[in-house]
């Protein structure tokens, strides 16, 4: 009887389940799911469901495989029920582990850019085989995209030779709004954040208005759970040259069913020491590093709410050897060629230091307001408190007693703190069947309080308002995209001089339009080419307008002009992109003309007298210029398991009034590799070699007398990293990657690093990276 | 109660908690704006005293009373020397753009180890020596002696106040990188 009972049962098990992308959460069709060990299995449909009915034994092992997908083997407990659902979420594979994949955005409303526009994506298979030290690092890899550095910690990304206030990055749906204007001012963002990161490459300002003009950075968070199952990752980092350590990790889940919550938690910190070069070390290079965040979503595709808050800090060391005291000492330090000091290798951050903290909250709603229009309303909070730390303004300090000199070091020479409130309401529509836009408002209010001893920039209230509508149309081989867009900026500025108690007050206005088109079109199933023409406008950032004060470790002299008027720009960019079976080539030129481009020139016949010397004084101006350049990336499939890939980018920055070079455009570089990927190897799964040479040239483009030293030689990086996927237990999977970045330890200096006038870039760096997922 | 309603109710109040974080911390205002903590350097003083007593005591005073940037320096006076005289010097260094101002030239004394001017008279004026010691019987320059030589009629005086973070660092004869004091007198000869 009690054997009748259990074979009954063992007949009527019924093996169920979903399989999604981990990332994307959408269904994946045409999963395979096999039992290991028999012939048994289904195929997943449309909506990635699958059933396996009359799974007879104790337990199964599952092998789920999917093209592009890293196979994924689970074990259940069948024994004692009768039904068994699961949910598996499947990671893309690194299989194609440079891979820039081009999205579909004909069908999707939440893309970073129009549909005919290019659209970079890293994967988060790339983003964890390439996570750096710093946020920006792991953007690199996408051709036309370089950093722009201040040390080894403090890395801000530059697009096809814009950054700053000619970029937006958004973090979550809501732009980043830190202190843009300084370029040893990084994002404030953790490395673990990212789930995907989108780059769009060419103007962007219809939809994201000014400052978009050179392109779009795109934090894309993992959408939020749709069933109830409990998932999470750890991740672990540990980087040689700076004996930095990192940690980090998620834990999300749903709860309530269809008209549930789901929410996820996520944190992360991270501790580094000194950066070490092949021959010494940079002193005070370390920093610290701690995130927090969590969202929670409720409703549906229909009508939804979703939460998000997170709080960011950070404490960056700046390199003793860069705090200089005036243009003499800078000079001293260039001809010495390295440091004065190499300290010992340690953790401890002294002065001059950063510390920074970024809170960001965001509430984001959505509604299908009938079947073919969904309003979307974004509110966006975010607090930016930026400490920067002198060593020279702490030291003299008078007659008077010790505990003025505590209070002193305690307070920093320049405390900004920048807080943005914005209202972003969007109509997404289809006007026809092949007809589809968005429609919307962006308000936006942001106020600086600045207080200490620099003046680079005042306090302000700034206010911003933009309406916009672009729209598609979508034919057989060709889609069409235009859009147009107008936003005032109202800016309200506080003067406070020097030694004077007396305010001064201005106003200004900026206002402009913007406007876009593009075209894609496919030649063939494996050709299509794009083209893409945009106006865009920036207003001018109030360090450019009010900026009065010496620049810390550039010992320059800034002094802004509060006259300037928008900056202009034309930007023009064509795609083409082959894909048959075993070639991929995509390649990228472009141009964007400016009028009023806003630069800081030298004006040599007026130098900065100060009771630190003299400082070569820098005025900001404006100059009609032209950026243009490409980008190229080529990859082979030799055989299925062995790849070969190269990228190259090229910028050229022209001052066309007076027909010189722009200063600190990036030098022309080129990556060649090869990947190596195979299936299994032993316990391994999904492993990979890759290695790749990365070359730059010098910046031969530059004004001679203009900058203290000449541009550094070009040099040659060999990088290379292995990993693969080991399975722990059932539904739990290791990705473990070992790299090695300058491998050579080769000496070297990079022209857009601000060190490079007193060291050399760091030297090699082993990487151990360890991914759980469960 | 079970448990997906323990979940809603853990997790609704952690909503409101993150609410309240951003509602409380909407200060737009950060740190005091009294900024006095931090001294700048804006008036340099060299007093000489002629060892012919008759002579009595001379003060020279460079000062830009905005500190560094805005307007350049408002005063630099001319050293006016007697040719062939022998002067015992010294310097002051003040911060006149408080009230009252504060004199910091004690706070190069008390942190004598980890500083030095130094000194430079353009050619043909004749010699400035450093008089004074710090701990490890290095210059420190507050205290001076300058005679008068040689045939040049007017040239300048420079004076440097290098900071040292490590006093291990300072040998006597070579600045640091990170100077506090970098400004130049003229001299004439008379």
């Amino acid at each position: 009887m009690i054997t009748l009972f259990a074979l009954a049962v063992l007949l009527d098990v019924h093996v169920h389940g979903v399989v999604r992308d981990t990332l994307t959460r959408e269904p994946l069709h045409a999963a395979t799911i096999r039992i290991v060990g028999t012939t048994r299995g289904a195929v997943s449909d449309r909506d990635g469901v699958f059933h396996i009915h009359d799974v007879a034994a104790d337990s199964v092992l599952l092998q789920i495989s999917h093209v592009g997908y890293a196979t994924k083997r689970t074990m259940l407990a069948v024994r004692g029920r009768d039904d068994v659902r699961i949910e598996v979420l499947l990671a893309p594979s690194q299989r194609r582990s440079d891979e820039t994949v081009v999205i579909d955005s004909r069908t999707s409303h939440t893309s970073s850019a129009l549909p005919t526009q290019h659209v970079t994506e890293l994967s988060a298979a790339q983003i964890d085989e390439h996570r750096g030290q710093t946020f920006a690092d792991v953007l690199t890899r996408v051709p036309g995209v370089t950093v722009v550095q201040t040390g080894p910690s403090i890395s801000k990304p530059m697009i096809h030779g814009m950054m700053g206030q000619r970029i937006i990055l958004r973090n979550n749906g809501v732009v980043q709004e830190g202190q843009q204007w300084g370029a040893e001012h990084a994002p404030e963002i953790d490395p673990f954040t990212p789930a995907r990161i989108a780059v769009v490459k060419g103007p962007a300002s219809v939809m994201y208005g000014p400052n978009a003009m050179g392109g779009v950075i795109d934090v894309l968070p993992r959408p939020l759970p749709r069933d109830s199952v409990l998932h999470g990752e750890a991740s672990a980092n540990l980087f040689s040259n700076s004996g930095q350590g990192a940690i980090g990790g998620f834990l999300e889940d749903r709860v309530g069913g269809d008209l549930g919550v789901a929410y996820r938690v996520q944190g992360a910190i991270r501790r580094a020491g000194d950066a070490r070069t092949p021959t010494y070390v940079l002193g005070n290079t370390g920093f610290s590093e701690s995130s927090l965040g969590s969202t929670i979503g409720a409703g549906n595709d229909e009508l939804g709410v979703t939460v998000m808050g997170s709080l960011y800090s950070t404490t960056l060391g700046v390199f003793a050897g860069s705090h200089l005291g005036n243009a003499e000492d800078l000079r001293r330090a260039i001809e010495r060629g390295r440091p004065s000091t190499s300290p010992e290798f340690g953790y401890a951050i002294t002065s001059p230091r950063q510390e920074i903290s970024h809170t960001l909250l965001s509430v984001q709603g959505h509604a299908q307001l009938f079947d073919d229009a969904m309003l979307r309303v974004t509110y966006g909070w975010q607090q930016n408190n930026r400490s920067e730390f002198d060593a020279h303004n702490t030291r003299i300090i008078g007659p008077d007693s010790a505990a003025r000199l505590q209070r002193a070091l305690r307070t920093p020479a320049m405390n900004l703190l920048l807080t943005t409130y914005t209202l972003d309401t969007k109509l997404e529509h289809a006007l026809a069947d092949n007809v589809r836009g968005t429609a919307g408002i962006s308000a936006q209010r942001q106020v600086n309080d600045r207080s200490g001893t620099v003046f680079l920039v005042p306090d302000y209230v700034a206010w911003g308002l933009g309406g916009f509508a672009y729209e598609s149309l979508m034919l057989d081989n060709l889609t069409l995209s235009a859009g147009v867009r107008y936003d005032v900026r109202w800016l309200d500025v506080s003067l406070q001089r020097r030694n004077t108690t007396v305010r001064e007050e201005q106003q200004r206005t900026f206002a402009s339009l913007t406007a876009s088109a593009g075209a894609l079109y496919a030649i063939s199933d494996e050709q299509s080419i794009g083209l893409n023409i945009a106006r865009a406008w920036r207003p001018p950032q109030v360090n450019e307008l009010y900026a009065n004060d010496v620049h810390h470790g550039s010992a320059l002299y800034e002094i802004g002009d509060s006259t300037l008027h928008e900056e202009r720009s034309i930007g023009i960019d064509a795609t083409y992109t082959l894909s048959v079976r075993s070639v991929e080539v995509e390649a990228t030129v472009y141009a964007n003309m400016f009028d009023g481009y806003i630069l800081a020139l030298p004006d040599p016949t007026r130098p900065t007298i100060t009771v630190r010397g003299t400082f070569p004084t820098f005025r900001f101006t404006q100059v009609p210029a032209l950026i243009a350049g490409g980008d190229v990336s080529l990859r082979v499939n030799v055989i299925d398991e062995f790849q070969a890939y190269a990228t190259a980018s090229v910028v050229r920055g022209t001052d066309t009034r007076a027909q010189q070079p722009l200063f600190l455009m990036p030098s022309d570089r080129a990556r060649i590799g090869m990947h190596i990927h195979t299936d299994d190897v032993l316990a391994l799964h999904d492993a990979f070699v890759d290695v790749s040479v990365l070359g730059v040239r010098r910046q031969d483009r530059y004004v001679v007398g203009q900058d203290y030293a000449p541009p550094p030689a070009g040099y040659a990086l060999l990088d290379a990293s292995l990993g693969g996927m080991i399975d722990l237990a059932p539904s739990m999977q290791m990705r473990i990657t070992l790299s090695c970045n300058n491998i050579l330890n080769t000496q070297y200096r990079d022209y857009l690093n601000r060190y490079r006038y007193f060291a050399d870039d760091p030297g090699r760096n082993i990487i151990l990276r360890i991914t759980t997922m469960f | 109660m079970n448990a997906n309603t323990i979940a809603q109710r853990f997790l609704l109040s952690l909503a409101i908690a993150i609410m309240a974080l951003g509602l409380s911390a909407c200060s737009e205002h950060g740190h005091d704006h009294d900024h006095a903590d931090h001294d700048v350097v804006t008036t340099i003083e060299i007093e000489l005293t002629a060892s012919d007593t008759t002579l009595g005591k001379q003060v020279f005073t460079w000062e830009d009373l905005d500190g560094p940037g805005g307007a350049n320096p408002t005063r630099i006076d001319t050293l006016v020397l007697r040719a062939g005289m022998t002067y015992v010097g010294r310097v002051r260094i003040a911060n006149r753009s408080v009230s009252p101002s504060r004199d910091l030239t004690s706070t190069i004394e008390a942190e004598r180890d980890y500083h030095q001017f130094f000194y430079q008279l353009s050619d043909g004026l004749g010699a400035l020596t450093i008089t004074d010691k710090d701990s490890r019987q290095l210059p420190v320059g507050l205290a001076f002696a300058l005679n008068q030589s040689g045939s040049a009629p007017a040239g300048t005086l420079s004076v440097q106040l290098s900071h040292f973070d490590d006093a291990s660092t300072k040998n006597g004869t070579t600045p640091s990188d990170e100077t506090d004091v970098s400004v130049v007198f003229p001299v004439v000869v008379r």
